[in-house]
């Protein structure tokens, strides 16, 4: 089951499922929450796997500051997928927990 | 690598795994609005242009349907010539007579030269990006093979009549075999024409009308040329 776990991809969900972002605002999202630095090349493949999967829609909207980028939400599908990994994360957690719990 | 060539490189690969030109167009005015967001270089940000398109594809190497496409097409065309060659030289009767040599001859080249180019166009692929050296004499050499061995078919084997072709047989294959070579290059052309979504325009504005199916000849030529021309400095 941990072997599964992407934990970047599943960040995205979760940021996306709170609201919709655009492809740098997402990176710095990331950034800005600890995942270190995410540059494009990580990211775009993972949006592109997000939306053949059917988590995520993509649309060009014009922007507050600049030009139009390209936005991207969470479906239904991908809703529903955020809260099966949020389980998982913590089923994760609480047997990382209790193994240190024992070792220590 | 410049911003340019870069986009370039990645235009050709993206491309080269048989994305069309409305997708390629999305992409690239996606990752120009990234980048004029980050103020970073393609480089450094989204690494190698064609391990990116890799990860984009889901995929190394072209799409499997543009090589069955790219085969059908080959056959096409060589039955398209064959046709004609045909009726140019049908006898008084309008009837070209098929023996067993010149059957085995035909099929050998148009199914040799099918293979042989959509081999081409896979190692053309990994050449122009540089994964693999190039082989321009064995490229040649296995051409000169096929044709040899059509050759000879048509020499060494027996002369035996199977049966004739009318000339109305020919001209249904020529007009088949004509049709389809067209309606393909049309459809391959529409294709690698680069579109840009109308709302993504201010990220695509260079690319509209500039990589046609003409330009990304003239990119791939290039740096096709580029490729061949450092292995006739290493060798």
């Amino acid at each position: 089951m941990i072997g599964k776990w992407k934990p970047i991809e599943s960040a995205v969900l979760g940021l996306l499922a709170q609201r919709p972002a655009y492809g740098y605002e997402i990176a710095r999202l990331l950034r800005a929450g600890g995942f270190g630095e995410v540059t494009g090349g990580t990211l775009y493949p993972l949006l592109r796997r997000l939306e053949d999967a059917s988590f995520v829609t993509s649309s060009w909207r014009d922007s507050d500051d600049g030009p139009p980028r390209k936005y991207y939400e969470v479906t239904s599908a991908g809703r529903e997928e955020t809260a099966r990994r949020k389980a998982q994360w913590e089923h994760i957690r609480r047997a990382v927990d209790d193994v240190f719990e024992v070792t220590s | 690598m410049t911003h340019s060539d870069w986009i370039d490189r990645l235009v050709v690969a993206l491309r080269h795994r048989g994305v069309d030109g409305e997708r390629v167009g999305e992409l690239v005015a996606e990752i120009e609005a990234y980048l004029r967001d980050s103020g970073s270089t393609p480089d450094s940000e989204f690494g190698d242009p064609a391990d990116l398109a890799d990860q984009l594809v889901g995929r190394a190497g072209p799409e499997p349907k543009s090589q069955l496409r790219l085969g059908v097409f080959v056959v096409a065309s060589s039955i398209a010539w064959l046709s004609i060659f045909g009726l140019l030289g049908a006898g008084e009767d309008g009837r070209v007579e098929v023996t067993v040599g010149l059957l085995v001859a035909v099929t050998l080249w148009t199914l040799g030269m099918a293979v042989f180019f959509v081999w081409i166009m896979r190692s053309g692929g990994r050449v122009w990006e540089g994964r693999e050296r190039p082989r321009p004499r064995i490229q040649i050499g296995v051409f000169w093979v096929v044709l040899v061995a059509s050759v000879v078919a048509f020499v060494v084997l027996p002369q035996t009549e199977l049966f004739d072709l009318s000339n109305t047989v020919l001209w249904a294959l020529a007009g088949i075999s004509i049709s389809h070579v067209i309606a393909e290059s049309i459809r391959q052309a529409r294709q690698a024409r680069l579109s840009v979504p109308p709302a993504a325009s201010p990220h695509g504005e260079g690319l509209i009308g500039r990589w046609t199916g003409i330009a990304r000849l003239r990119t791939g030529w290039r740096l096709g040329r580029e490729a061949y021309r450092d292995v006739d400095r290493t060798e």
